[in-house]
């Protein structure tokens, strides 16, 4: 095996990589969405206003996610990823905060899971989101393997992310028709599906 | 900023504004997709600084300020 096609080899290991990489972190989303879906369809635990953005900054996420799917990797589609992380973390902390101190009407909302709530679990999300990004960048590094390997070299990968895809489009399709029933185009409340009384 | 704060945003249109950029991102329409995902980032922040602020307190949060006691004991 002579020097370049070593070289493009581990080009291509790094390219799958981080692919792979990518891919991961849309599943995590995708399972932390439905996670809440089924909260609140099973359990009949609504979502409060800014529970509902914190949805709404992970499909942004997702967004710039998918995009490199589709279109091949760009740091454009990072940004907009890390730029909802940021909208997720500080919506979260802020829900956080608010509920801290318990008082009448000020409680947090929802179920437990493993004694933390849903905001401080948001917190944690959003700090893993970064701190995958900032792994991903000291682990794989720049770009330029990426030119060479776009995502179509690896039909398995791009098949799994297209499926991934659409269900995430599918769970924010239905996101997107249960928002209308519980808040109609008023403010949200976590009694009941307004249109539904 | 408080004449902002006095409209709200529907939650529904920021649902479907990050649904149709997701949607366009997969048609591969770029330029709608990123629109989309734009307009939903700041229908987002209005939405959040709607549902936070208090016509009161504006965006403080009272309930964990703190305040120096005057006459604080030193231990021992």
């Amino acid at each position: 095996m002579t020097r370049a096609q070593g070289s493009t080899r581990i080009q291509r290991l790094l390219a799958l990589l981080n692919y792979l990489y990518l891919l991961l972190m849309m599943v995590v989303i995708a399972g932390i969405i439905t996670a809440a879906m089924v909260l609140q369809y099973a359990r009949g635990e609504l979502p409060c206003p800014l529970c509902l953005l914190q949805r709404v900054a992970m499909f942004g996420v997702c967004f710039g996610i998918m995009q490199n799917f589709r279109r091949g990797f760009s740091y454009q589609n990072t940004g907009f990823s890390l730029l909802f992380t940021i909208l997720l973390l500080i919506v979260s902390v802020r829900q956080t905060l608010l509920d801290i101190y318990p008082r009448p009407g000020h409680a947090y909302i929802g179920s437990a899971v493993f004694g933390i709530h849903m905001p401080v679990w948001s917190i944690i999300i959003a700090l893993c989101l970064l701190g995958a990004y900032a792994a991903k960048l000291a682990a794989l590094g720049g770009d330029e393997y990426l030119d060479e390997a776009p995502p179509g070299e690896f039909p398995l990968v791009k098949t799994l992310a297209d499926i991934l895809g659409l269900y995430v489009i599918a769970i924010c399709a239905i996101n997107l028709v249960s928002v209308f029933l519980q808040c109609g185009f008023n403010s949200c409340h976590t009694f009941g599906y307004r249109l539904l009384q | 900023m408080m004449m902002l704060m006095s409209y709200q945003p529907t939650m529904a249109v920021v649902f479907a504004s990050v649904f149709l950029a997701l949607v366009f991102g997969w048609l591969n329409r770029r330029a709608l997709a990123v629109t989309c995902l734009l307009a939903c980032l700041a229908l987002a922040v209005w939405q959040f600084l709607f549902e936070i602020y208090d016509p009161k307190t504006g965006f403080r949060m009272p309930w964990i300020q703190t305040q120096l006691q005057d006459s604080y004991e030193q231990p021992g």
